[in-house]
């Protein structure tokens, strides 16, 4: 399925070695900007799914339907949480992980960037 | 703030934006957080050139400021930078869309959520410790069960 493979090459490219080049910093007592804020409370949104049940990093089927009505309902009206379980599934094992979730943001990040500029 | 473009207006109130504004107190943790990741890119993607791409001098202002507990301060010669630019350019045309740069946020978050687990208490259940930049105060939160925790 080629929607498949484009998913692959996406998680490969996040997975790539750049991320060892980088030294990563973290001094103490500061404040986090806005931006740090964001990317810490994504991880939070993915936990509040991914611990209701079994494996702490499996958000399934059904959490994801929850997961979606709750977090980004507007994204539903073209793809049902079936439709989006099968896409995000990359690995097939009837879960999303951590990894396979950002696949959503992406998405969803780069739609909703898309619709501001729609106008 | 602004330089040469100053004048240049944040993008647009988008419909998207608009109808969650509506809906304020409805609008989701994660809508918010992906509102924010926009803003953002916009406060820089219009400063120089194409308003809605960052150069890399854009870049480079993006991740000193906003990034600047995450990533440490880039070395004068700006090699760091430089890489990021040139792995995240997937076109190559010397810019980061905001396609291109969502990968450097799919990144961070990944990183951070490892270090969450880096430094989660040792013990059962699921915890996190503190994320990138938290120092030793973190968010942290845990979660009893049986089984795992890293």
């Amino acid at each position: 399925m080629r929607g498949e493979r484009k998913l692959r090459e996406v998680w490969s490219s996040i997975q790539s070695s750049w991320r060892k080049s980088v030294r990563w910093g973290r001094p103490l007592g500061t404040m986090l900007t806005d931006l740090e804020t964001a990317i810490n409370s994504i991880i939070d949104v993915y936990h509040k799914y991914s611990l209701a049940k079994g494996n702490y990093h499996a958000v399934y089927r059904d959490d994801l339907k929850k997961m979606l009505e709750t977090e980004c309902p507007r994204y539903m009206k073209k793809k049902d949480a079936d439709t989006w379980f099968k896409e995000l599934d990359v690995n097939s094992d009837d879960a999303i992980n951590f990894e396979e979730f950002l696949i959503l943001v992406i998405k969803v990040g780069v739609a909703a960037h898309h619709d501001i500029h729609q106008e | 703030m602004l330089d040469t473009h100053g004048a240049v207006k944040p993008l647009c109130v988008s419909s998207w934006q608009a109808e969650c504004r509506k809906m304020a107190e409805e609008q989701s943790q994660l809508e918010r957080d992906i509102e924010t990741i926009i803003n953002i890119f916009h406060q820089y993607s219009t400063r120089l050139g194409d308003p809605d791409k960052l150069n890399q001098r854009e870049l480079k202002q993006l991740v000193e400021k906003e990034l600047r507990n995450f990533l440490k301060k880039p070395k004068k010669n700006d090699n760091a930078i430089k890489k990021i630019m040139e792995d995240l350019d997937t076109n190559g045309d010397k810019e980061l869309s905001f396609e291109e740069f969502t990968m450097l946020v799919a990144r961070l978050t990944v990183a951070s959520h490892e270090e969450m687990h880096k430094n989660a208490p040792e013990g059962e259940g699921h915890s996190h410790g503190p994320g990138f930049g938290e120092g030793g105060h973190g968010h942290g939160h845990s979660h009893g069960g049986h089984g795992h925790s890293h």
